[in-house]
């Protein structure tokens, strides 16, 4: 080989070289990558150079690694997984249906029958996997608060009232609009939001155990051989449906992994700028999804105490702390816990619930037509059983929210100390005030009957009579008022219901006090009169039985 | 700590036990307050069961939230219950 020749050879090998080294930068450039290892790029331009496919092929996986898991919608399989799996339940429900075999009581829950039993599993799974939902709740909240604030537009007009009542009724209705609407709103959106998260393995697991422990359930009941049969298929299919989701998931998952791994050993990441409109689109979506309201407060702002209820503190030096009603606070910092908003307060230890402060000092009047209004307008407390249909309730729904709600509230108090001698155990009193009060004594009821039915309804009509409606808003109150109907109208219960005379006028009171729909009042002080009626009826026959009697 | 029992409380208070229920590893009470013949009283109460050693102590419900729900356990059972009941007329 001439010189010539040799030096032609070499420059068409460098010509190459050059060529495969730029087409490979260029490659990474133009699939969306940058570098992130100039050393691991180095030495992988190398390799190229001299002709090995293996970066090449590597960058290659990646981009339709990347294509795949950019065109995987999650929030589309998920609304697709919550399809298919209401179809599933739709179906498993129908089957219940057909079964024509009476059903017997719960071995389960002996207070029900299994066809209620059922009917609350499947209630219960609904809501867990996000298919209950409260989008109509929402939108009725929504337009409360907007009924609201018409309500306030037409005060100004109103010539009924004089400027002193209008100033009342505004103070009232803002309340309402700046507090209850606003909870309600967030309540109905906390359930909602179920139906809108992403499935994950770890959800699908949890779900498919549920589901197992329905199917276990079933298959005990007392179901016909042929209903049974369906069952068993239809837990099959919904096995299935949750195989293939589960299956989606994980070939993602995988794939991200993949995705890391070949990102690490190119040495290159993803370019931000290249992604940021697609980044910028998510933020979209993920602020779509916060909560409609935003928190009021900010970092140094100043509050007031407003005694609505007693403080929620956390940590220990807050808790023997007493805040003053009306007092100024200043915010120190703002901080989200389990989905409450609390506030860290200058020169006070501890965490407050950011409820419990206004943004403006309140005079005596307003803090306590504020408080009613938390009373009356407190999140809707939901029951449904099958005779309350005016209400269109849902207990399960609400029985659910609400264990979440006790899961994170209520603190625990049980002490494990089984292995403790009880003489050795010295409570000090804040413990002694976090565990109640003491039991000296039990000892067998002595009198026949008290733990009836007549003596429930006394001790739950007396509860939800007198308590706020905080703990027994109007639908747990028009639920004990069709019991003591239902039960009234067949049982005597004349001479054991001494109480109850004073509980309905406690109950009508509170019905009277309350902002709830006039056909909803009407309709519990009609229930409650026809029972005073009847109550009334029964004491004069009483009575006249009596004089018969010489009594 | 069972049902249809009469209890006293350290405080001197007697309670009868009419319901109970087991919520999230707790068990509450529907009570009412008995008189100093140990007659019912139209209080009525809801309450915790802590167990310390061999005491038991109640503590009053006091929470709205929690009370509120363990209201509607209790109630939705008493309706299950006078709806069974009506079926067996």
């Amino acid at each position: 080989m001439t010189p010539e020749q040799i030096a032609k050879l070499d420059k068409e090998k460098s010509l190459e070289r050059e060529k495969r080294i730029n087409d490979f930068i260029k490659k990474i450039e133009t699939s969306g990558f940058i570098i992130d290892d100039y050393v691991k790029v180095t030495e992988l331009t190398e390799l190229v150079a001299k002709g090995e496919v293996k970066p090449i092929n590597q960058i290659n996986d990646l981009i339709n690694l990347k294509k795949q898991m950019d065109s995987f919608d999650v929030v589309k399989i998920s609304k697709d997984f919550r399809k298919d799996l209401r179809n599933e339940i739709d179906s498993i429900v129908n089957s219940m249906s057909k079964n024509t075999k009476a059903p017997t009581i719960s071995t389960i829950d002996g207070n029900i029958t299994e066809t209620e039993r059922f009917n609350k599993l499947i209630s219960n799974i609904k809501v867990k996997a996000g298919i209950v939902l409260a989008e109509n709740r929402v939108e009725s909240a929504v337009a409360s608060r907007e009924e609201t604030y018409r309500k306030i537009q037409e005060l100004s007009s109103n010539t009924s009232l004089n400027a002193e009542q209008k100033n009342i009724e505004w103070k009232r209705l803002l309340s309402i609009y700046n507090g209850a609407n606003l909870d309600t709103i967030r309540n109905a959106k906390r359930i909602t939001d179920r139906g809108s998260s992403n499935i994950t393995v770890d959800y699908l697991d949890d779900l498919m155990k549920d589901f197992n422990k329905i199917y276990q359930e079933v298959m005990i009941m007392n179901l016909e051989d042929n209903t049974k049969k369906i069952m068993i298929d239809n837990f099959r299919n919904i096995a299935s449906t949750f195989t293939k989701y589960q299956k989606m998931i994980s070939i993602y998952i995988s794939n991200q992994q993949k995705r890391e791994k070949l990102l690490k050993y190119l040495g290159i990441k993803f370019n931000k700028e290249m992604s940021k409109e697609k980044e910028e689109v998510k933020d979209h979506e993920i602020k779509k999804q916060e909560p409609i309201i935003e928190d009021a407060f900010k970092i140094n702002d100043t509050v007031y105490y407003n005694g609505k209820a007693e403080s929620l503190t956390l940590g220990p030096s807050a808790t023997n702390l007493e805040l003053e009603i009306g007092k100024k606070y200043k915010v120190e910092n703002v901080v989200i816990k389990d989905g409450l908003t609390y506030f860290e307060l200058e020169g006070i230890n501890g965490l407050f619930e950011s409820s419990r402060f206004d943004s403006k000092k309140l005079k005596d009047e307003e803090i306590k037509i504020n408080e009613e209004i938390i009373e009356r307008e407190a999140a809707p407390t939901t029951i449904e059983t099958s005779s309350l249909n005016s209400d269109e309730i849902q207990l399960d729904e609400e029985i659910k929210t609400n264990e979440e709600i006790i899961e994170r509230e209520v603190a625990p108090t049980t002490i494990e100390t089984s292995s403790l001698n009880s003489d050795e155990i010295q409570l000090d009193e804040e413990i002694k005030n976090n565990l109640g009060n003491k039991v000296i004594s039990v000892k067998e009821g002595q009198n026949p009957g008290y733990g009836t039915l007549t003596w429930k309804l006394v001790a739950l009509a007396g509860i939800a009579a007198g308590a706020s409606i905080g703990v027994a808003p109007i639908a747990l109150v028009s639920a004990v008022i069709w019991a003591y109907s239902e039960y009234r109208d067949r049982v005597d219960i004349s001479k054991k219901e001494k109480f109850f005379p004073s509980i309905f006028n406690k109950l009508k009171t509170k019905i009277e006090s309350v902002d709830i729909d006039k056909e909803k009042a009407n309709e519990l002080m009609q229930l409650i009169s026809g029972v005073d009626e009847k109550n009334k009826a029964q004491g004069l026959e009483q009575e006249e039985q009596n004089k018969g009697m010489g009594i | 700590m069972k049902l249809d029992t009469v209890v006293e409380l350290e405080s001197n208070k007697k309670y009868y036990i009419l319901d109970e229920t087991i919520q999230n590893d707790k068990k509450y009470f529907l009570a009412t307050k008995l008189d100093e013949n140990e007659e019912m009283t139209a209080e009525s109460t809801i309450f915790e069961e802590n167990k310390v050693g061999e005491d038991f102590f109640l503590k009053e419900v006091t929470d709205d939230k929690t009370a509120r729900y363990i209201l509607s356990v209790f109630t939705t059972t008493l309706i299950n219950e006078i709806e069974d009941e009506k079926k067996e007329d």
